[in-house]
């Protein structure tokens, strides 16, 4: 009777496999779980980018919803920068077409298209001998916006401090110039923000500042912001939604929160005696990592409190019980099969 | 495709974009502390200081006026490709030092920004050229010299500002697609090198020396008699096939320049 009132395998079982797919899922999967109505800033179809024989970017068909930071996220070399380019039109596609903002991106009509676009590609663009203001004074007329732009957004960037008014930028540091470059790019609230590793080169605190900026743009300009890195744990501060590209290829996109829910959860216990505790418990197997912990599938708080109490019955005391889950890296490499980390 | 018409409509209007000499003021705006006409200035201070002492060994001889038409283009051959260079490869390095290519080229068309840029150099060298034959004739007229009539100064700016034109698409073009400004500035001073031996060249090389069509154009002709020791100087009819030839390269270099900026990947 013992094992009969234990909880069945599929209640209490372990599962090594992730909860949809697993690390052997496709690696082109295009799981986009997006809505049929969620509305798209950026769409790609088929994306290519070919230089001779060498493939840069390989189909890849972006998903990006209205509102969303989208983290594009691969290593370095993996064909983000090439397809933020095509997206701008500054590298032409060999294949497969882009829409943003819902119009189809042509030769035609792309400086049409771009003037509700703000970017930030590989490393900010200013004019060393001038100022932070001149600077964007020549944005601002490239752009044809009122003067009072520049004061919003070097409001917005924390660069409106009087004792910079004079300072050249080729005096800034680093994190100031990506400011000022993110400020050039918000000129004119464009509805999407395209930033190409806006924190590369930063201090902790400037990163902190770049990305605490990068997450509240949606709420306080309505915008759609792609965020390219390569870096797992920005994209994870930051991003609501997320594209994962290995090797020019699109290997996973779609919220966040459905790449996390891909992760294992389970339940670590320990008990006072481990073996009998196996026998209980269908679907228990000892923790591979650790012998002193047997290993079960994670379980609701009801479940963990009856489970509990059946063993206790049963003289089997319960020393550990700990919850677990794959961190986003384990699940990133799960999904791109790279050994290596980023 | 659901035709652009439609999807356009989610694009709200933007505000207008600037016209092209909106455009060239922002190039003067960019080149704000570069100090560009300072440096055109020196160069030409010195330019005119080494015509004014060549010209003043002259009027001892002659007070003809074609003296100095003759000798200014010399002067010429040797500053002004440098000149040229310099002004050009200023407007053009802006870029290159504050990696705003790609910036740019989502804000304004690469036919506009790679105009602009020719424009201003074309604007700035104008201003070059109007002052060095205003103050030629000038310090002519100080040491003594006859006046040049202004119909040869008009034919002496046209001639030496298609020079500076040709040697400014030339090295605008190198800008664009070469960001090492080593390589730009190399071939002012190459040319202004050739520019001193430029008189020497037999015709048939001078014509590949752009330096040379300073002094081809020259309206001034010289011959100079051994047995007496005297020169004379005459009136030649202005080699407007050389000016073809020069607009004709400059048109070429500007199109070929253009078409492959505008084709540029970045």
């Amino acid at each position: 009777m013992v094992g009969s009132v234990m909880y069945p395998v599929e209640r209490l079982g372990i599962s090594s496999e992730p909860r949809r797919g697993g690390a052997g899922f496709a690696r082109r999967a295009t799981n986009t779980s997006f809505e049929p109505r969620d509305r798209m800033a950026v769409t790609t179809t088929g994306l290519t980018k070919r230089y001779g024989d060498a493939c840069v970017v390989d189909r890849v068909s972006l998903a990006v919803p209205e509102r969303a930071v989208y983290g594009f996220l691969g290593p370095n070399g993996a064909g983000k920068s090439t397809t933020m380019k095509m997206l701008l039109g500054l590298a032409h596609p060999t294949e497969g077409s882009a829409t943003i903002l819902g119009t189809p991106l042509t030769p035609k009509n792309r400086l049409e298209v771009l003037r509700h676009v703000g970017s930030l590609i590989e490393s900010p663009s200013c004019y060393p001998h001038l100022t932070a203001r001149e600077n964007l004074e020549i944005v601002r007329q490239l752009r044809g916006l009122p003067k009072s732009e520049i004061d919003e957004v070097l409001k917005i960037v924390r660069l409106d401090d009087p004792s910079l008014r004079r300072k050249r930028v080729g005096n800034y540091s680093l994190g100031m110039r990506q400011r000022l470059g993110i400020a050039a790019a918000l000129m004119g609230k464009p509805p999407l923000l395209l930033l190409d590793e806006p924190t590369n080169g930063l201090d902790p605190s400037g990163i902190h500042e770049i990305r605490a900026l990068i997450k509240d743009l949606p709420r306080m300009f309505d915008m759609t912001v792609v965020v390219s890195s390569h870096l797992l744990s920005e994209v994870d501060q930051m991003a609501d939604h997320v594209g994962i590209i290995r090797k020019g290829q699109m290997v996973w996109q779609g919220p966040l929160a459905d790449l996390h829910a891909r992760g294992r959860h389970w339940i670590a216990l320990r008990t006072t005696d481990n073996a009998h505790a196996l026998e209980l418990l269908s679907g228990a197997q000892a923790d591979p990592d650790d012998a002193s912990y047997l290993r079960i599938k994670a379980v609701d708080d009801a479940v963990a409190a009856r489970m509990s109490l059946c063993l206790a019955e049963r003289g089997v005391g319960i020393i550990r019980m700990e919850e677990h889950e794959d961190s986003l890296e384990d699940i990133f490499l799960a999904i791109t099969g790279m050994e290596e980390t980023l | 495709m659901t035709g652009d018409k439609d999807a356009l409509q989610i694009i709200p209007p933007a505000a207008r974009r600037p016209g092209m000499v909106r455009q060239v003021i922002l190039e003067f705006e960019k080149s704000k502390r570069k100090h560009l006409w300072l440096i055109c200035a020196a160069m030409l201070g010195v330019l005119l200081l080494w015509f004014g002492y060549q010209s003043a060994r002259q009027v001892e001889v002659t007070t003809d006026y074609r003296v100095l038409l003759y000798s200014l283009p010399t002067v010429n051959a040797v500053f002004l490709p440098l000149l040229s260079a310099v002004v050009a490869s200023t407007v053009c390095d802006v870029e290159n030092r504050a990696n705003t290519w790609k910036q740019l080229l989502t804000m304004e068309r690469a036919e506009d920004l790679f105009c602009a840029k020719w424009l201003t150099c074309a604007l700035v060298l104008a201003v070059v050229v109007t002052v060095e034959v205003a103050a030629a004739s000038v310090i002519g007229g100080g040491l003594g010299f006859q006046s040049i009539p202004a119909s040869e100064c008009f034919v002496l700016w046209v001639s030496t500002l298609a020079v500076c034109l040709f040697v400014a698409t030339v090295v605008e073009c190198l800008c664009l697609f070469i960001a090492n400004q080593f390589v730009p500035l190399v071939v002012g001073v190459a040319l202004s090198f050739l520019g001193l031996f430029s008189m020497y060249l037999p015709p048939a090389i001078s014509v590949f020396v752009p330096s040379s069509y300073f002094g081809l154009m020259s309206t001034v002709g010289m011959s100079y008699n051994a047995a007496t020791g005297v020169i004379t100087w005459s009136t030649v009819t202005w080699p407007v096939g050389y000016l073809a030839l020069i607009a004709l390269l400059t048109a070429a270099t500007f199109v070929i320049s253009l078409r492959a900026f505008a084709r540029k990947e970045l």
